[in-house]
């Protein structure tokens, strides 16, 4: 029934890519510019008594060097305003920079900011979020050590457990992991003929970056200009750490009114930019003979690391969503997020729930194993259905509940229960539900702008960013099926702050429910113009283009701004509980493995993964989604592991922090369900992110029953199988 | 920084007796990678690729002559080597990513050796020499010795690697390259294992084996060699040697692995080698 939406088309922004014509940030040039580099701490934890730019400044050739003084304000973040532009009264890990400097070259900057003498008072760190809490320990935060605390509870956890007969409890560990965003941090920032200055930016959220550079600058947030070049990358990471990169260069081009550029090298954005939180999760997880659930109980720590940055956010998602998707009598779940002078900890995607749902479903096949009940069986019992009631109070209804659907399909897709166990092959098995969107973590809204010309072509601008997941042809393919017209007609322009108002982050999976809902109103709006237009005008039998044309003539306005604010969502964070989020998506991921006897070696060699999520609006957008959250997820199961000493990294580059490579990469077998959801565009929510939350699970799973035995600390590499196999690792 | 552009090969060694510290660079896989982490560079670098004397790959008086230029991905195509010496190829096929292979040299896998480099397992089990020259003319220096320590070699100051030569290995000989990292490809030995054997009637026959990345540098599992000598070739017998390679390596916990996985990784892949060995 749809013209458009839900096949086959060639990505908007594909030829570009493919034969090299994108320009990327930092392949942009402007005349007259300058060359940023920046000059990073040498302690985790150090007071700043002095520094002293002279010798920098001496050089010739060198511009500008600023210094956290320079700054209007000096303090940004996103939820709590903690991190300063440029470090100037404490350095509180390795990747605080400290001073920034333009010059002629690039070479000539990086010398100049080697000059600079900073002088240092070092202070007592810490790098355990254990001890962070301990009375000793040295102050980080405003008040205590403690960025947040979530509590959530439901029922009478003690009585519960007295009605379990068999009980697990299980320590899990995560690590930090990094985004891995092809292209790192890069900025370009250009002064305007006004006050202003517009920044090019490798960003995923322009308009945070917005209020970072106006705030730092002093200016209001119409004198700064944000422009979103083609982007390699981001998975939650362009954004803290891209406006701070925005924000020095901004600075540095003010300073000079020179353009100025900002390009980190690999080993600067493996430094500086923030991780995925390493947790630590204590579970304990009952059930009756019969499989039937009764308590959850979850103690979870996570490393924020040097600054609040999304802690309080994405450990929000992890209180809420830490029972899983299943039925207990009594759930009792805190989540702590403490500093410590790592590196800071943010926004990567899964934001939160890749670490719970590694927990929940490693315990789950645990109690199985130990009930001798099959996992699959042991899921279809327990999942939430239709009406039932989450840990936080809210019921789930509204929308069709489909976790019974996608583990159905998913355990017959792959074959299950596949081979018996004991062999070196066999499946596992993973399952999630997610809220969709920000939900109450705030604001949640979008804008889209969209006008049809009189020769019948569409402009179309969001608020919302192409960050390679293919969101422009997916906002486009939702124009043209609003409007009537072919796919071709549309122009999806790139994400800037002065095109369209604010639209909130591109994060959370709201990229096609948040922007897509946004265009579809605009759209719409349009149409009805359009519609009476051609009544009015009796051109029933007119083409998209003819009817443009003569609405142009009869002065019928085709240009709106389409406007979509989120259904209610709700959270009492006394009582942890509310409506956290206005919808939820299912997803199953069954993963195939081999474990290599000989060398305990794993191979993935198939996922299947089945995912609803309402409505496919781009089906190899949607496709691209899960393959590359299927491999993301492969790399945090098996060999990802940013790995700190002392707050320093062990690996700055990608030739020891392991990503996983197409050689790694299993056949992904993919299945959409589609149960259209009222709160979305055609009834499309949410994907990116839950593709990649249970894939680690899921292979965790499989390689216990291959191996039997469970390994609770990611990765799993082949020495964690070894130790877990001799009884080291296993609780 | 100095860049010598050498005519020919006399030119280059020329350039090196005069002026010792110059460094010699030929893909420069690892010198660009070390010195843009941070690496002192050197105040001269003579530059090799291009010298004919030290490219091509020629079978001559029962030598396979390889010369130091010869990139990673010659190697792993060449039909002498693929023909000779499968697990050269197979150890060539696996370093690094395609830009690497195209880059890196035999000689800069050899010169200034990573435990882990994949190439120096592969010589050491074939018997192979290394050729170094100067302008007092050519020294042939098996690799057996040439390996002194973690990164050193015996290489003199007017010296520059020229060729490495292997003797042609007799029909029948069996060969053996694995490599164990954390992932499938573009990855760094946790410990890799090369060998080779001539089973007769039943009876192992001149096997070697070599480890890298269990110790300092690549190491000949001299024992376990001995072990198997003209034995039976039996289950036990791979029990045994399995065990007897574990034994005689001393392979450390770093951020790569741990000394109880290598020995653990070793043992299988002897294994693997060993019952690859037995009649079908």
């Amino acid at each position: 029934m749809y013209k458009v939406i839900g096949r086959h088309h060639i990505r908007k922004d594909g030829a570009a890519k493919v034969t090299g014509k994108a320009k990327f940030t930092a392949d942009l040039h402007f005349p007259n510019c300058l060359y940023a580099a920046i000059r990073h701490s040498e302690h985790a934890h150090a007071r700043i008594k002095g520094i002293d730019i002279a010798p920098a400044l001496q050089m010739n050739g060198v511009a500008a060097v600023i210094t956290g003084n320079d700054f209007h304000s000096n303090k940004w973040g996103n939820v709590i305003q903690d991190m300063p532009f440029l470090a100037n009264d404490r350095v509180r890990y390795l990747g605080d920079a400290v001073v920034a400097v333009a010059a002629e070259t690039l070479e000539l900057a990086r010398n100049a900011a080697q000059a600079v003498r900073i002088e240092y008072e070092p202070l007592p760190a810490i790098f355990d979020p254990s001890e962070s809490l301990a009375g000793e320990a040295p102050l980080l935060g405003v008040n205590d050590n403690t960025v947040v605390r979530h509590h959530t509870s439901t029922g009478d956890v003690q009585k519960s457990e007295s009605d379990s007969d068999e009980v697990v409890d299980l320590l899990f560990e995560t690590p930090f992991i990094e985004h891995s965003y092809l292209e790192p941090e890069a900025a370009w920032a250009v002064p305007d003929q006004e006050n202003g200055v517009t920044v090019y930016l490798s960003t995923q959220h322009p308009y945070s970056a917005r209020r970072a550079v106006a705030q730092a600058l002093g200016l209001d947030l119409n004198e700064v200009t944000i422009i979103q070049p083609p982007i390699g990358g981001g998975f939650g990471g362009k954004d803290d750490n891209a406006s701070l990169v925005a924000a020095r260069a901004a600075m540095l081009a003010a300073k000079t009114g020179r353009p100025v550029k900002l390009v980190l090298t690999r080993e600067e954005s493996f430094l500086e930019s923030y991780k995925r939180h390493p947790y630590k999760m204590h579970y304990r997880l009952g059930a009756r003979k019969d499989g039937t659930f009764t308590f959850l109980q979850a103690e979870i720590i996570a490393d924020a690391g040097a600054y609040a940055s999304m802690s309080p956010f994405v450990t929000w998602r992890s209180a809420v969503q830490a029972a899983g998707p299943y039925r207990f009598d009594s759930v009792w779940a805190d989540m702590l997020a403490v500093y410590t002078n790592n590196t800071y900890t943010g926004a990567m995607r899964g934001f939160g729930s890749p670490q719970v749902c590694f927990a929940v479903e490693s315990a789950v096949d645990e109690l199985a194993s130990k009930l001798k009940i099959d996992p699959v069986r042991m899921r279809l019992n327990n999942v939430y259905r239709q009406g039932d009631v989450t840990p936080t109070g809210q019921v789930l209804g509204g929308h069709v509940v489909s976790l019974t659907q996608v583990l159905e399909r998913a355990a017959r897709k792959s074959g299950w229960p596949g081979p018996n166990t004991g062999s070196d092959r066999a499946l596992g098995i993973a399952c999630s539900y997610r809220g969709v969107s920000l939900g109450a973590e705030g604001a949640d809204q979008c804008y889209a702008v969209v006008t049809v010309s009189p020769d019948g072509s569409v402009d179309l601008a969001v608020g919302v960013a192409e960050n390679g997941q293919g969101l422009n042809t997916a906002m486009a393919l939702i124009a043209a099926e609003a409007l009537g017209c072919n796919l071709d007609r549309v122009r999806v322009h790139p994400a800037g702050t002065h095109m369209c108002p604010d639209g909130g982050p591109t994060v959370a999976s709201r990229g096609t429910i948040a922007g897509g809902n946004a265009v579809l109103d605009a759209a719409l709006k349009i149409r009805a113009q359009m519609d009476k237009a051609a009544q009015r005008f009796d051109a029933g039998n007119a083409t998209f283009e003819e009817l443009a044309g003569v609405c142009d003539k009869m002065k019928v306005g085709l240009s709106e701004v389409g406007h979509w604010s989120a259904p209610p969502t709700s959270w009492d964070g006394k009582t942890g509980k509310g409506d956290a989020y206005f919808t939820w998506v299912y997803g199953c991921q069954v993963a195939d493995v081999r474990v290599d006897v000989r060398g305990q070696k794993v191979r993935v060699e198939r996922v299947t993964a089945v995912h609803d999520l309402g409505k496919v609006i781009y089906p190899q957008g949607a496709k691209g989604q899960v393959t590359g959250g299927v491999v993301m997820g492969l790399g945090y199961a098996l060999m990802e592991d940013a790995v700190h000493e002392q707050g320093r990294l062990k690996s700055y580059n990608f030739d020891r922090y392991k990503i996983p490579r197409t050689t790694d990469a299993p056949v992904i077998d993919v299945e959409f369900i589609e149960n259209p959801d009222k709160a979305g565009p055609f009834g499309a929510k949410s994907l990116g992110e839950p593709t990649c939350e249970i894939t680690a699970p899921a292979i965790a799973n499989a390689i216990a029953r291959a191996v039997g035995a469970r390994v609770v600390k990611l990765p799993i590499t082949p020495e964690r199988i070894r130790q877990a196999i001799a009884g080291g690792d296993y609780k | 920084m100095k860049i010598l552009e050498p005519k020919n090969l006399a030119h280059a060694l020329k350039m090196k007796a005069e002026n010792n510290r110059a460094e010699p660079i030929a893909g420069g896989t690892d010198l660009l990678a070390s010195w843009s982490a941070g690496a002192e560079k050197p105040a001269v670098i003579i530059l090799l690729p291009g010298l004919a004397e030290l490219s091509g790959i020629r079978l001559n008086n029962g030598y396979i002559r390889i010369g130091a230029c010869t990139t990673h991905a010659e190697l792993a195509s060449n039909p002498i080597i693929t023909r000779h010496l499968p697990a050269l190829a197979a150890a060539a096929a696996g370093i690094g990513a395609p830009a690497v292979r195209n880059m890196g040299t035999l000689g800069g896998n050899l010169v200034c050796p990573s435990p882990a480099a994949d190439l120096p397992p592969v010589l050491l089990a074939f018997d192979a020499e290394a050729v170094a020259g100067s302008t007092a003319g050519e020294r042939v220096v098996p690799f057996s010795e040439f390996f002194i320590d973690y990164r050193k070699v015996d290489l003199k100051e007017d010296e520059l690697l020229l060729a490495v030569r292997i003797p042609v290995p007799a029909d029948g000989i069996k060969s053996y390259f694995r490599k164990v990292g954390s992932r499938k490809s573009q990855t760094l030995a946790k410990v890799s294992l090369a060998a080779r054997a001539r089973v007769e009637q039943g009876k192992v026959i001149h096997s070697a084996f070599a480890a890298g990345s269990v110790g300092p540098t690549v190491v000949r599992l001299k024992e376990t060699e001995a072990l198997v000598e003209s034995k039976q070739l039996d289950l036990e017998i791979i029990e045994q040697a399995c065990k007897e390679a574990e034994k005689e390596i001393c392979p450390i916990d770093d951020i790569r692995s741990t000394a109880s996985y290598r020995r653990f990784a070793l043992n299988g892949m002897v294994r693997e080698f060993l019952e690859m060995l037995l009649p079908i």
